[in-house]
């Protein structure tokens, strides 16, 4: 095993692989920009170092001073987390040249599946299947409309690089085709510093089903149960759930063997995850892509499996064999996941930064809360608004559901608004409720205008606000009399209560 | 005291007696409310009304006007005015009429300013897009008319309530006959 491990991360991932090293009774190191020295990754790691000011290009990007900070403390080994650098060949490559152990899979894995194209190339060699379309990027405006012609519409314009719904067009008809393309080439090129693009079949009702793998340097490699994405917001995913509602034992085998034969095709040697979009009409499925990193919502396959996710990448990085084999990964209950952003909810969704006055995080059985907060924390501007994942596991779905509702109830950050009462009514949702779901869920179920609704208990909220403003200005005026110079100012301390209380207001 | 109460547009008028310590009597338009009040932690408030309790946070922002009030995980923003200042304001802003003071409504940093003093705008127009937690958000004009002083500064960090820009309404004219 590792003698230490350094998180070149911040929040809640850094967090939970600390948690993971001290169960493996490896010390860990944190890295932290100037706007994070009071963060809770800093307070939780046994050693902390600064690398820099807030804007995370001049800190948690820079990987020449995270690998001096390796150096300097002897880590031998750099667990990325997710976001930053964690799929950064660069990185990984950096950490290799200077004796450091990347976890996380080889840098050949990270370099083919971080491309679009040459992903898709390499997957369809291995028989997985891909949405109807083209293999190569877009050279000109009349190949665009030979190839729209083949694929046939509804279609989808991809940039080649792409991520966060940056470059993607949907095309219903012929005549936009050539108008799209420029679009999405220019978008791309603005984006992401390239301007190569792709058409594939628009699916429609898609959702977004992933499977989780877990290789070892050993040449094994197994799945675990589907993880569905499709509530999705901006193209950010906001609620997951482990199993999904769509697939039924013979799909999940069907889509895992598939996920295998994708991890193969770059020897994939720790936990990724190869995404899935399905068609909710007639449940085929197509690869979408590989993300070479521990994600965000592997707790829920955590908790449908009773796999540690976090330790068996740590393990596997330090090459150990996988302990299990297929038929050992079980499919137990139900899990779900529910984002808490520093939005506001009621005013479009816009980002809340600012001091976490109070705290009250939910507990009880089958509950798991993954944060970075605590009272008095300044949630930064700098980064992601993402402030938790609440995580439950529920023998059925329904008591799942039931579950996530009542921990729900019981959370409660104070000074700054967050998500919490957008998931309590997204849980409440029909056709959440009956599985009835797909990628435009949020945008169909829940229009802006809706949010600014009427709240069950306005007429207490009123009343509670007279009364601290009452008790705002009385305090204010017993403080003024005694603060005024002249006759007031002269008054006896009784005098002055007095004259407050003579006061007809009051 | 007499206050005026506004939440989502609703406005109530709300009268509150303190006839004894822990004791109010809060009533909002018709309906009157018999408050026991307890302060179990700072701004905190412990609501027995008819027997039933509710447990309220209550943060006035910046010492100002405005509530952010929690009660069971959803947010109220309520502003709550002395009924006598809210005239004093009324009559004050009379001379501006829907003149629009554009405020950051929360921190982050200026990227873009799409907009100059001069510059005619439309309703739902974006003025200005503000950088704040990787998001880039889109701040709008809530009303037609022309930019008459931009504060904003691209590239500049604002705090939550900062002047960003104003604009003065515009009516289109239109010749006699």
């Amino acid at each position: 095993m590792f003698k230490k491990i350094l998180i070149a991360n911040r929040g809640e991932i850094t967090i939970r692989v600390i948690r993971a090293c001290k169960e493996l009774g490896v010390p860990t190191v944190a890295v932290f920009s100037e706007a994070d020295r009071a963060a809770l990754h800093v307070r939780a790691a046994d050693e902390a170092y600064c690398i820099g000011p807030a804007p995370s290009r001049e800190s948690y990007l820079r990987y020449d001073r995270i690998l001096e900070v390796a150096a300097r403390c002897g880590a031998d080994a750099i667990h990325p987390g997710y976001g930053f650098l964690s799929e950064n060949v660069a990185f990984a490559e950096a950490c290799a040249a200077q004796g450091i152990t990347f976890i996380g899979p080889n840098p050949r894995a990270i370099r083919v599946m971080g491309n679009k194209t040459t992903s898709r190339v390499a997957v369809y060699e291995m028989g997985v299947p891909l949405v109807p379309g083209m293999r190569e990027n877009l050279v000109s405006e009349e190949q665009a409309l030979e190839w729209a012609d083949r694929i046939g519409f509804p279609i989808m314009m991809k940039a080649a690089a792409g991520g966060g719904g940056k470059g993607l067009r949907q095309i219903l008809r012929r005549e936009d085709v050539v108008a799209a393309y420029r679009a999405a080439k220019s978008e791309s090129l603005a984006s992401f510093g390239d301007d190569a693009v792709y058409m594939e079949r628009y699916i429609e009702n898609p959702r977004h089903i992933e499977i989780q793998v877990l290789g070892d340097k050993h040449g094994n490699i197994i799945y675990c149960p589907e993880r569905e994405c499709s509530i999705q917001r901006r193209h950010q995913k906001v609620i997951e759930e482990a199993p999904s509602t769509l697939v039924d034992p013979e799909m999940r085998r069907a889509m895992g063997e598939a996920a295998i034969r994708a991890a193969k095709a770059v020897d994939y040697d720790s936990a990724g995850t190869v995404e899935f979009i399905v068609s909710g009409r007639s449940r085929e499925f197509f690869f979408l892509e590989m993300n070479t990193r521990l994600q965000v919502e592997h707790p829920i396959t955590e908790m449908i499996t009773g796999i540690d996710l976090c330790k068996e990448m740590i393990r596997s990085a330090a090459g150990y064999v996988l302990p299990f084999r297929q038929e050992d990964i079980p499919c137990h209950g139900h899990a779900l996941e529910c984002r808490i952003y520093a939005e506001d909810p009621d005013n479009r969704f816009l980002p809340t930064p600012g001091r976490i006055s109070g705290l009250r995080v939910p507990g009880g059985p089958w509950v798991r809360d993954e944060s970075g907060m605590y009272e008095g924390l300044d949630v930064p501007i700098h980064y992601d608004p993402m402030l938790s994942k609440l995580v439950v596991w529920g023998s059925t779905r329904e008591r799942m559901i039931t579950r996530m509702e009542r921990a729900l109830s019981e959370y409660a950050v104070k000074g700054i608004k967050t998500t919490i009462p957008f998931h309590a009514r997204m849980l409440k949702n029909e056709r959440f409720l009956a599985g009835d779901i797909d990628t435009n869920f949020i945008d169909q179920e829940f229009q802006p205008q809706d949010e600014a609704r009427v709240k069950p208990h306005e007429d207490i909220a009123l009343v509670a606000a007279a009364i601290g403003a009452y008790r705002r200005d009385k305090a204010k005026a017993l403080g003024r009399v005694g603060g005024e110079s002249g006759p007031a100012g002269d008054a006896s301390a009784w005098k002055a209560s007095g004259r407050v209380k003579r006061d007809p207001g009051f | 005291m007499v206050y005026i109460g506004t939440h989502q547009g609703r406005t109530t008028k709300a009268k509150v007696v303190e006839p004894r310590p822990g004791l109010f009597t809060v009533t909002l338009g018709e309906t009157e409310y018999e408050v026991d009040f307890l302060e179990p932690q700072p701004n905190i408030y412990s609501l027995l009304i008819d027997g039933r309790s509710f447990e309220v946070d209550v943060d006035a922002k910046a010492g100002g006007d405005v509530f952010d009030v929690l009660i069971k995980g959803d947010h109220y923003e309520v502003e709550m005015v002395e009924e006598k200042k809210k005239k004093l304001a009324m009559k004050m802003s009379k001379g501006a009429s829907g003149r629009q003071d554009m405020k950051s409504p929360m921190a982050g940093n200026v990227r873009a300013v799409q907009v100059q003093p001069g510059d005619r705008v439309a309703a739902g127009q974006v003025v200005l897009i503000l950088e704040a937690m990787k998001m880039q958000n889109e701040i709008k004009s809530a009303i037609d008319g022309i930019v008459a002083s931009v504060t904003a500064r691209e590239g500049v960090a604002v705090a939550a309530g900062d002047p960003l820009l104003v604009v003065e309404p515009w009516e289109p004219q239109f010749p006699n006959g």
